[in-house]
């Protein structure tokens, strides 16, 4: 899978952009596409410094993205960008 | 309270009725904007705790590097330190923000009400951001490459606190002008509570937004720089000048990118007129300003408020003269009508 996730916003304001290949098993990546296809935009109109966090993801011939709120970014796309970020 | 007639009054005469200083309409206005089912149960809590008399006391919760807020109370108030000197920090500099501003404006905390300072340390597993959501304030502790400990920083500490102050004050929308005032204030009081903590006179200060939150391997020496905006790190974009203002659609039409205007003209002003008239002259405007006001607004608001805190003798004569000065050094400038 092609991936790219821009982070912006935050106390910083400091953009982040990670991308790249990553094998994913395809039970992992349905569920990614899941939480993708099912993205609430659910937002706190009271948030200051929340970050925004934009998932672009690419398997074959499917393209698949959607935009995150901190309120609305499900723990385990949290949990792939930490994985993809830092891997170990 | 507002009468109830004000909320069938359309929002643009509110802001216009609010702009000329009724408080009942600014009132409205900015609780017209967060009535959401969230703001409601804590606006009731809040209801049920009037006859508590509410001190805003410390919680301090550990995230346990989860994703989810309040996982476990580590410290309350008036209980010991413990261990995690993350926690004790949280505990001293939210302390040390809370006193500042009840001694220096007799704000009863966070909302003026006595509201509970809540923090979440240890969110998420390297988690660079620090946020305010409304109720209560969650920081990370740094993928510990470039960004480290945001829950100790004082600044931090001040800045997030000062969005909750700013919800309950004039309730700036976070977009455009309004959301970058909104930073504005809150890199205002980041930075005076910041010096009153080190015990720095404005010419010791370094003006310096996060810099005890970036590493060695960070390229620059903070985020964000007061003194001299879009200087502090490779990556600042913070003009200090309305010719630079930043007109794109990213950081919610550039909140954090904006601020470097009025962070600019308020470095300047307190060079002539020293942090504490400066402070108070800021706090005044913010309970003066409205959710929808713009620089120009801003102007406006502060000289008026300034002219009243001389006549009264609250601050310096020569106040009106150096905010106009100011102002109009980064291109903020009153318009004639
Ligand atoms: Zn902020």
């Amino acid at each position: 899978m092609r991936y790219r996730i821009e982070i912006s916003g935050g106390f910083s304001g400091i953009p982040k952009t990670y991308e790249g290949r990553a094998n994913i098993e395809k039970e992992q990546l349905e569920k990614i596409i899941h939480y993708l296809e099912e993205n609430t935009n659910e937002s706190n109109p009271d948030l200051r410094d929340g970050q925004q966090y934009s998932f672009q993801i690419e398997e074959g011939t499917q393209s698949h993205s959607a935009l995150f709120t901190e309120k609305s970014l499900p723990t385990e796309l949290r949990q792939l960008l930490e994985q993809l970020a830092h891997p170990n | 309270m507002c009468s109830t007639k004000c909320f069938i009054i359309p929002p643009h005469i509110l802001e216009e009725l609010a702009k000329r200083g009724n408080s009942s309409c600014k009132k409205t206005l900015n609780d017209t904007a967060r009535i959401t089912e969230k703001r409601q149960t804590a606006l009731n809590h809040l209801l049920q705790r009037e006859h508590q008399e509410s001190r805003g006391d410390r919680y301090i919760y550990d995230c346990k590097n989860t994703y989810q807020q309040r996982v476990e109370l580590i410290i309350e108030e008036g209980g010991e330190f413990i261990k995690d000197e993350t926690a004790n920090e949280a505990y001293k500099t939210s302390g040390f923000v809370r006193d500042y501003f009840k001694n220096a404006f007799g704000l009863n905390s966070i909302d003026g009400n006595g509201l509970d300072i809540i923090s979440n340390i240890h969110y998420g597993e390297n988690y660079n951001n620090a946020y305010w959501d409304g109720d209560e304030m969650t920081y990370g502790d740094g993928d510990g490459k470039e960004f480290t400990d945001f829950a100790s920083a004082i600044d931090v500490v001040a800045h997030e606190l000062a969005h909750g102050v700013t919800q309950f004050l004039s309730n700036l929308e976070y977009q455009s002008q309004p959301g970058a005032l909104n930073e504005h204030f809150s890199d205002v009081f980041g930075t005076v509570i910041k010096q009153k903590y080190l015990n720095q006179t404005v010419e010791e200060a370094d003006w310096l937004i996060g810099d005890s939150v970036v590493t060695e391997e960070f390229p620059g020496v903070a985020i964000r720089s007061m003194k001299a905006p879009g200087t502090a790190n490779e990556f600042d974009s913070q003009p200090d000048h309305m010719d630079n203002y930043y007109n794109g659609m990213a950081d919610n039409q550039g909140v954090h990118i904006n601020s470097g205007i009025p962070n600019k003209a308020f470095y300047l002003s307190c060079m002539e007129l020293g942090l504490d008239d400066c402070a108070l002259i800021w706090f005044q405007t913010l309970k003066a300003l409205w959710r929808t006001a713009n620089f120009n607004d801003m102007l406006e608001t502060i000289l008026a408020t300034a002219q009243n805190l001389t006549e009264e003798g609250n601050v310096s004569e020569r106040s009106v003269e150096v905010l106009s000065k100011s102002f109009s050094a980064v291109g903020i400038i009153s318009i004639v009508v």
